[in-house]
C-alpha cells in the first residue's frame, strides 16, 4: 500500500532520489483517484470516446503487453490519452492547507508524547497529483458484441516545479525535490449493448504488479 | 539504518522548515499564487505570410507547450503539443518545416527523440496532434485535452523546409 507520506517523504529528503512508483489496482492510492472527480469524468470521456469510435480504438489503442511505466514524461505510445491540467481542488490554498495538517501532525508526533498518527487527508493525496495524464487502450474488444477491457494508467510527475514558486524559497534548501515518477493502474471491463456505457464487475482479478 | 535515519531527520528538518514558511506567508500572498498563468513565447517564425509563435503556458503545476497561428477572425488560436503534468516541460529541440507553397506545415521535435507533434493545413480550423484531428483551441489553458495519436501525413523531404529551430532547456 503506498500512502502519500511514503512520497512526500522521498521528494521532501535532503537525501531525495528520483523514484518510479507504480501503483497498482489494489493499491489504496489508485482506489483515491479513481474517486477523485476530475479522474472519473477523465475516464468518463475516454469511455465515451470508445463507444463511438469502437473501430479506431479496435485498430489503433490496443494493449502492447510488453510495454512498462519508466521514469519519463514521454506519453505512453499507441494510447488514448486525456490530459488534464491543473484541476479544480488542486489550487495552492487547498493544498497548502492539507499539507500544513500533513506536516502538523508529523511534527506533533515528535513534540507530544507517545505515537501520534500521520494525517494524509484525501485533499493531500489528490493536490500532490494536481496535473495527469490519463492514457487508456483495449486488453480485449469486440466491437460486434460491444465489449471490451480497458487498461487505463494514469500518470503524474511530482517535480521541483509542481510546488509553484514555493519551491524557490529558502526553507526548500534543504530538501532534494527530485522528480517523484507516478503510476496509478487499474482496469475496467465495459460493454455498451444497450447504448448506455455500463462497467462489468470483473472476478477473479490478476495482479499485474 | 544510519543513512534511513539521517533521511528520517532531513525530512522533518525540511518539512518543520515549510511549515513555519507556510504559516507565516500572508494570506493574500497564497491567493496571488491562484493567478499563476504565464505565457511564455520561445519565438517566432514567418512561414509565407503567417506568423507562427511556439510558446509554453505555465499554470500552478502543469505546463502546455502550444503553437500559436492566426485564427480566422484575427485572434491568435492554439495548437497543442506536449502537455506536462509539472510546471515546465522537458528539454526538446522542435523544428517547424513547410513546403516552398507554404500552405502546411509540420511541426516536429528531433530532440530527445524524433517525432511528428503537429500537422496544420494553413487556414483550417483544426489541426493534427499527438491528441488527434482537434479544433485549434480558442485559450493556451484549457480544461483538458483528450484524443489518440493518427497517421501524419507524409513529408516530402525534397520539399520540405526548415524555417525554424526552438530550443528548450528544462532544469528539473
Amino acid at each position: 500500500m503506498t500512502t502519500i507520506g511514503d512520497i512526500l517523504d522521498e521528494f521532501f529528503s535532503p537525501l531525495s532520489r528520483e523514484r518510479l512508483w507504480i501503483m497498482p489496482e489494489g493499491d489504496n492510492y489508485t482506489s483515491i483517484v479513481r474517486g477523485w472527480r476530475p479522474v472519473i469524468d477523465a475516464v468518463a470521456r475516454t469511455k465515451n470516446h470508445l463507444q463511438m469510435n469502437c473501430s479506431t480504438w479496435s485498430g489503433s489503442y490496443t494493449t502492447n503487453p510488453t510495454w512498462r511505466p519508466t521514469m519519463t514524461d514521454a506519453p505512453k505510445p499507441g494510447a488514448y490519452r486525456d490530459f488534464v491540467p491543473s484541476p479544480p481542488g488542486t489550487d495552492p490554498q487547498t493544498c497548502q492547507n492539507a499539507f500544513v495538517v500533513y506536516v502538523g501532525s508529523k511534527a506533533a508526533d515528535v513534540v507530544l508524547p507517545g505515537t501520534q498518527p500521520e494525517i494524509q487527508t484525501r485533499d493531500l493525496y489528490t493536490c500532490s497529483i494536481g496535473s495527469f495524464n490519463l492514457y487508456s487502450t483495449a486488453d480485449q474488444i469486440d466491437c460486434v458484441a460491444k465489449t471490451a477491457t480497458m487498461d487505463f494508467w494514469m500518470y503524474n510527475n511530482m517535480s521541483r516545479q509542481s510546488f509553484g514558486r514555493f519551491a524557490s524559497h529558502p526553507a526548500f534548501r534543504l530538501s532534494g525535490m527530485r522528480s517523484q515518477y507516478m503510476w496509478w493502474n487499474w482496469k475496467e471491463s465495459v460493454d455498451w449493448k444497450s447504448g448506455t456505457m455500463r462497467v462489468i464487475p470483473r472476478t477473479g482479478v490478476a495482479r499485474r504488479w | 539504518m544510519r543513512a534511513n535515519t539521517m533521511k528520517r531527520i532531513g525530512v522533518f528538518a525540511a518539512l518543520g522548515l515549510v511549515l513555519l514558511v507556510l504559516w507565516s506567508e500572508p494570506r493574500l500572498e497564497a491567493q496571488a499564487v491562484v493567478a499563476e498563468r504565464e505565457q511564455v513565447t520561445l519565438g517566432s517564425v514567418r512561414v509565407g505570410d503567417r506568423m507562427v509563435s511556439v510558446m509554453i503556458a505555465y499554470q500552478a503545476d502543469s505546463a502546455l507547450l502550444v503553437a500559436a497561428v492566426p485564427g480566422s477572425d484575427g485572434n491568435p488560436r492554439y495548437i497543442p503539443l506536449i502537455g506536462s503534468t509539472y510546471r515546465g516541460v522537458h528539454s526538446f529541440r522542435l523544428d517547424v518545416l513547410s513546403p516552398h507553397s507554404s500552405d502546411e506545415m509540420w511541426i516536429r521535435t528531433s530532440e530527445p527523440r524524433s517525432e511528428v507533434l503537429a500537422y496544420y493545413h494553413f487556414g483550417a480550423e483544426t489541426a493534427l496532434t499527438q491528441f488527434g484531428r482537434i479544433k485549434l483551441l480558442e485559450t493556451p489553458f484549457p480544461e483538458h485535452l483528450s484524443g489518440g495519436p493518427v497517421p501524419f501525413p507524409k513529408e516530402d523531404p525534397n520539399a520540405s523546409q526548415l524555417r525554424a529551430s526552438f530550443y528548450h532547456y528544462d532544469d528539473k
